[in-house]
């Protein structure tokens, strides 16, 4: 029963760290990663199809970097050696790093996205438009596009749903969303469980929402279709 | 949809229930109670700094670790983060003439820090060892009252005082925090006893479940931070009444620099030496004990405004 109280208790005296501090900047970290990067992750699924050997070699390059290693060592990097390469960074709070490195993480995994997405849909779509008359421009923005669309946005919500996970992480330079919440109280309290329950079901809410959203977002597109 | 409704329904209700806990009550005036000795001479220390003409010291602290540096949450910006080390880094922005800029981060996120020149000083209850002598610039040492001096054994309150000299240990597992003094120490007290101390923990929270979930007999922790445990849990965890022999070289904390940054060691260490010189040390770490509510104002000698009595 002890444990209860003491949940009671740390969420009467610092609901507002949990609740206000920590889902805010955790959501505002997700939506900055994430729509920085659906608009850089654009960027490089473009550049992958470019006819230019080198920009896609450059491209690839980075996708197969950032997925290939774990978004924590990618915070140590982005948050110690991109202040030396951009003198502005150093003098700035780390969220702005954290911040870029998520946006980088999500545009790499976005832009595989977004390819899947375009090859999924049937290259007989595009044969058609092209031997309708249409030009190779029109036919990818007209006829293709919006059907990879269809394809591509749920699995974006997914990848929504990972950052918000994601940015756990970057409670290791303490920028105050959730997991920080959890390390601000716990250093405190001591008390590590109760923390880690409250800090559990609020990241479980905030997912459990989010999917449910996307679900139906999902279904509307579905029935319009 | 219905379903969702409902499950989105009862989220929102426990979050209302939650907040309106939060309106009913309100810890502030114990709280303003408890920092009123520390943010006393947080205020001495602001007063008396200069214009920070000699540019920024950045410090690097991970403010998990009550007392010596933890988050208020009832505070705002830089001034959330408080506790000893805190008092410390302002001091040693007093006396450089120097602008401070607090930067958390986890404890070895700090080691880093200072490597990459991110941050120009870690002031974060390190001690001192050998590996760390040999890749960083080590200050002089500093004094955080007992927290370094006694090094001490905790254990659940059933077993209390049982434990007293290092063969009442043999068989039983005995935990730590890894990269921390208390490894060297356990190592070299029960390194040749059948002692099981494989269980190195992240960080103190996690080992003190671990203690609680009995996967673990003991855990060799800072007195002072042993304290903090205590008062939080309730009365379960105490004192085994067993400390260790502490050599001198690890009695004391230090601050880590950057190999290179020799110009700022010697300014560090001269400041340092000051505050020893005149006492600070005590004063700025028994307020930080009030603070993270571990000993009562009265306890160590300060009046219910925070001033320390002299006899």
């Amino acid at each position: 029963m002890d444990f209860f109280t003491n949940i009671a208790n740390i969420m009467v005296k610092y609901w507002k760290t949990f609740l206000l501090q920590g889902i805010g900047y955790t959501l505002l970290l997700s939506l900055i990663a994430v729509a920085g990067g659906a608009f850089f992750g654009s960027l490089m699924a473009l550049a992958k199809r470019s006819k230019l050997k080198i920009l896609k070699g450059i491209v690839n390059a980075i996708v197969e970097v950032v997925r290939g290693t774990p978004v924590l060592l990618q915070l140590y990097i982005g948050v110690f050696v991109f202040p030396m390469i951009v003198p502005v960074l150093s003098s700035l709070p780390y969220i702005y790093s954290v911040a870029i490195v998520l946006i980088i993480n999500s545009s790499a995994y976005v832009s595989e996205i977004i390819r899947s997405g375009i090859e999924a849909v049937d290259i007989g779509q595009m044969e058609a438009a092209r031997s309708l008359g249409l030009t190779q421009r029109t036919a990818m923005l007209s006829i293709v596009l919006p059907q990879a669309i269809k394809n591509i946005l749920p699995a974006l919500g997914n990848e929504f749903i990972m950052v918000v996970k994601e940015t756990s992480l970057a409670s290791t330079f303490f920028v105050g969303e959730l997991m920080t919440a959890y390390l601000k109280v716990k250093g405190y309290t001591y008390l590590t469980m109760e923390c880690l329950v409250i800090v559990g079901v609020l990241y479980f809410a905030l997912t459990f929402i989010l999917s449910k959203l996307l679900k139906s977002m999902e279904r509307r597109m579905k029935a319009r279709a | 949809m219905k379903k969702i409704s409902k499950i989105l329904c009862m989220l929102l209700c426990l979050a209302m229930i939650f907040s309106l806990c939060a309106c009913g009550k309100s810890d502030a005036d114990s709280d303003a109670k408890l920092s009123v000795a520390y943010d006393k001479y947080l205020a001495d220390l602001k007063a008396a700094a200069g214009d920070g003409s000699n540019g920024t010291l950045t410090v690097a602290l991970s403010p998990d670790f009550a007392p010596m540096e933890f988050y208020d949450v009832a505070k705002t910006g830089d001034d959330a983060i408080v506790g000893f080390d805190v008092l410390l880094a302002y001091y040693l922005a007093k006396e450089l003439n120097m602008k401070l800029v607090l930067k958390p981060m986890s404890f070895d996120a700090c080691q880093a820090a200072v490597q990459t020149g991110n941050a120009d000083i870690a002031i974060s209850g390190f001690s001192w060892t050998y590996d760390r002598a040999q890749n960083y610039a080590i200050s002089d040492f500093y004094v955080a009252g007992e927290n370094e001096t006694q090094q001490s054994i905790i254990c659940l309150k059933e077993n209390e005082g049982k434990y007293t000299k290092p063969e009442d240990f043999i068989g039983s597992k005995i935990g730590y925090q890894g990269a921390s003094l208390q490894q060297i120490l356990v190592e070299e007290t029960f390194g040749d006893m059948d002692v099981d101390t494989s269980l190195v923990y992240v960080d103190l929270g996690t080992a003190v479940e671990a203690l609680k979930a009995k996967q673990v007999d003991f855990l060799a922790v800072a007195h002072g931070n042993g304290e903090s445990i205590i008062a939080s849990a309730n009365d379960a965890i105490a004192f085994t009444g067993f400390d260790f022999e502490v050599d001198d070289i690890y009695k004391n904390n230090v601050c880590l620099l950057n190999k290179n940054d020799t110009e700022l060691l010697a300014l560090v260490n001269a400041a340092l030496a000051k505050a020893l010189e005149n006492d600070y040390y005590s004063g700025w770490y028994d307020a930080s004990k009030v603070y993270a509510g571990v000993k009562t104002l009265d306890e160590l000698g300060f009046d219910e405004n925070g001033n320390k009595i002299t006899e």
